[in-house]
């Protein structure tokens, strides 16, 4: 890309030589062999010369200049008193920056609407006018008193105006219909050189803003700061389509507001002035038509007079477009200048080309803020863990140290507990069993509730080692291949003893196919016990059943009383540890609250589940099942 | 009446007590008491012979591991059967004395109804592991 432009010109520069070289070849050509002599003789000068305009013409890349260069090469090849030139500005439709060689001539339009005068009127109708006698046209303008004759000539290539060639004399031969002819032809290389010329300016303007346009889209690229971006794309607005000032407008989310966001060429006060609404003023309603709009008067046009605040700002002409990324508004776009000022199409792309780039990086800026929240997030949710984490471990740790103080605790209350509990069980027992000397009934049954608040004690003591054993997961079983049947008949015995005295009926209820399990007997027989222990405190009447059924992969053991029942929403709290449910009759009874949740724990350790079915008033039925051996 | 002389190391008095009326009604009158392992020493110094050893693990001052170790050496007590009598049971403390070389564990509280025959058993060279 950056070879392109000199090739262009090269190009150009070539293309304008051949044209030249050929226009002049026309010349040397057609016109030596007709005409009077004075004619052929100037047709002849005139075609030596041309190669001399040619060559100044062609690298001529202003076009003011270039009609300098014309009109001087007129007035000295062809005879001419006085050469008045106009350019055809296209924006504003006016001839613009006269240039005269011959004379001086005060009160000269600098500037002439189409139509008016007879350069407007030879520039509007597109047809060149002879005047005969200048004395009598009074539309001829500004001219020497001595001029007779002047011939006016559009400068036209193709369809393009522009400018206006005018050429007078002080004699009316020089300007004969012949001599037209010739001078039409020059106006017309002259015109087509004009032409090369604004191209030529025009194409390395491009060029330029090519080169300008993608320093813009390379920056885009890598730049994470769009906003240093938006700076930089009003400013080579305004820079690139030399307004007064530039400004991007910002849709706010959520509303029907702009505001600004970048400008160049006003204070942060006057930019603030600049907000919008959609519909508003032009910039609203090319947010609001998602179109371009321009007008070179914000004071008389209707959309605008009464709305805009670039008014206020002393502003004029406005060019407005869209800034679209997609479908997607992201706001508008604005150059603006004090002057009167008729924005072009091409000015209009130029600037949307900006406005895409703005676009693009107000939709970079707004994903990289969405990004960035979600970096913020992400980030504060990884703080968040990592306190937490830390939070856990903290917690953790304390509850290794608790659980630890806890065992510790618990082996020195069982060891501290024991000591004096080995001479109160003993000592009572040996008394009341009168080694120590004859007693009475009544001291022996005072020693039997000692005796037995010893056990008690000692039992609690026990439970609460076992539990924190298993709670510590200490707990070990020592299984082995057993048959539940001897374990249930020496419980029961045991249970006859609790139950005899209220008269209840101990029933047992074994399946003829259970197989060996294996079990830890001990722990499995400490929980029968509980079972039946528990079941014969809370039975009054009727009796126990124990059963024994086998399933497809467990065995099932369940101990079925007729007593008081549990409520089925007390149910849970029975595997809750130092819980007993609260009920008159429950609390006239001892137990440690302890029976359940380690029957549970030791099942549990065996695989095996507990659960209770109970009936207030009718009865409790405790099931808790053994897996089967895999053999 | 059993003739065996039996050497109780406690020095809780009246679980010293206890384990000497417990032997008595065993039919166990030959003991010896003593509240420290020296005082152990003492006696054996002073020719004094024994046929079981039951010894307190907590003791103040010397631990019962010391004494089992420094009993164990002297050429006295050979092939006698020395118990761990204690009322710490948590397995790890079972282990511990089962690894030390005890040859027997009983429990406290002591078992009323098992205890003539526990001592009936470690006096006929078997051991006995019973902590509750």
């Amino acid at each position: 890309m950056q070879d392109s432009p000199v090739i262009f010109i090269a190009l150009a520069g070539i293309a304008g030589l051949i044209l030249g070289l050929f226009l002049a070849g026309h010349f040397r050509g057609k016109h030596p062999g007709s005409g009077t002599i004075s004619e052929k003789a100037t047709s002849l000068h005139l075609a030596l010369h041309i190669d001399d305009l040619v060559l100044h013409l062609v690298r001529e890349t202003d076009a003011h200049v270039l009609l300098q260069h014309a009109a001087e090469w007129l007035h000295q090849f062809c005879k001419v008193t006085l050469v008045v030139a106009y350019q055809y500005d296209p924006a504003t439709h006016e001839l613009i920056n006269p240039v005269v060689v011959g004379g001086t001539l005060t009160g000269l339009a600098q500037r002439l609407r189409l139509g008016y005068g007879l350069y407007g009127e030879v520039a509007q109708t597109r047809s060149a006018s002879y005047v005969g006698q200048v004395l009598r046209e009074p539309r001829l303008g500004a001219t020497l008193k001595t001029i007779q004759t002047a011939y006016f000539m559009p400068l036209i290539h193709d369809v393009t105006l522009l400018g206006v060639l005018c050429l007078q004399t002080e004699e009316p031969s020089a300007l004969n219909a012949d001599r037209q002819v010739e001078y039409n032809q020059i106006a017309g290389l002259i015109a087509a050189f004009m032409m090369m010329a604004v191209r030529l300016k025009n194409s390395q303007q491009t060029i330029t803003k090519f080169d300008r346009f993608q320093g813009i889209a390379q920056r885009l690229s890598y730049r994470l700061d769009s906003y240093q971006l938006l700076q930089e794309i009003v400013e080579a607005a305004r820079e690139m389509l030399d307004t007064q000032m530039s400004v991007l407008l910002n849709m706010q989310p959520d509303s029907d507001e702009l505001r600004p966001i970048a400008w160049a060429g006003i204070s942060a006060e006057t930019a603030a002035l600049l907000h919008s609404r959609l519909k508003h003023d032009l910039k609203g309603i090319v947010a609001w038509a998602q179109q371009p709009a321009r007008t070179a008067n914000l004071r008389t046009d209707q959309r605008t007079a009464s709305t805009s605040q670039s008014v206020v700002a002393g502003m004029l002409s406005e060019l407005v477009v869209p800034v679209m990324y997609f479908d997607e508004l992201y706001g508008v776009l604005a150059v603006e200048t004090s002057e009167h000022r008729h924005f072009t199409d091409e000015e209009t792309n130029l600037l949307n080309a900006l406005a895409s780039h703005a676009a693009i990086a107000l939709h970079n800026a707004r994903l990289f803020e969405s990004l960035q929240q979600s970096k913020l997030e992400l980030e504060k949710t990884v703080s968040d863990l990592v306190v937490a984490r830390q939070q856990a471990e903290n917690a953790q740790v304390a509850a290794v140290e608790a659980n630890r103080l806890k065992t510790e605790f618990v082996n020195n209350m069982s060891h501290e507990l024991r000591t004096p509990l080995n001479a109160v069980i003993n000592f009572t027992r040996i008394v009341a069993d009168g080694h120590a000397g004859t007693i009475n009934e009544q001291q022996v049954q005072y020693l039997t509730f000692v005796h037995d608040s010893g056990q008690h004690l000692l039992g609690l003591i026990n439970d609460i080692l076992d539990l924190a054993k298993i709670e510590a997961g200490k707990m070990e079983l020592r299984c082995e291949p057993s048959d539940l049947e001897p374990i249930i008949r020496g419980v029961m015995s045991t249970a006859v003893g609790l139950t005899r005295s209220k008269g209840l009926i101990l029933k047992q209820e074994m399946a003829p196919d259970v197989p060996k399990l294996t079990i830890d007997a001990v722990r499995i027989r400490q929980v029968l016990l509980n079972l039946l222990s528990n079941a014969a405190k809370f039975t009054m009447q009727g009796g126990i059943t124990v059963r024994v059924e086998r399933r497809e992969r467990d065995v099932v053991v369940s101990v079925q009383d007729t007593g008081i029942g549990i409520r089925a929403e007390d149910i849970p709290k029975v595997f809750e540890e130092f819980r007993q449910i609260d009920g008159s009759l429950a609390r006239t009874e001892t137990g440690t609250g302890l029976g359940m949740p380690i029957s549970q724990r030791f099942v549990q350790l065996h695989g095996g589940e507990m659960w209770i079915e109970s009936e207030v008033n009718v009865g409790t039925t405790i099931y808790f099942s053994l897996p089967l051996s895999e053999a | 009446m059993s003739t065996k002389t039996i050497l109780v190391v406690e020095d809780d008095v009246p679980n010293a007590m206890l384990i000497v009326t417990l032997l008595r009604i065993s039919g166990f009158r030959q003991t010896i008491v003593c509240a420290s392992g020296h005082e152990a020493d003492q006696y054996l110094e002073d020719g004094s012979r024994f046929d079981l050893v039951l010894l307190d693990l907590q003791l103040r001052g010397e631990s019962g591991y010391q004494i089992l170790t420094r009993l164990r050496q002297n050429p006295g007590l050979t092939g006698i059967p020395i118990v761990a009598v204690t009322a710490q049971v948590m397995p790890d403390e079972i282990a511990h004395a089962a690894q030390a070389g005890f040859d027997g564990f009983l429990g406290k509280p002591l078992n009323f109804d098992h205890f003539p025959d526990q001592i009936g058993r470690l006096l006929a060279g078997e051991r006995v592991w019973e902590p509750r």
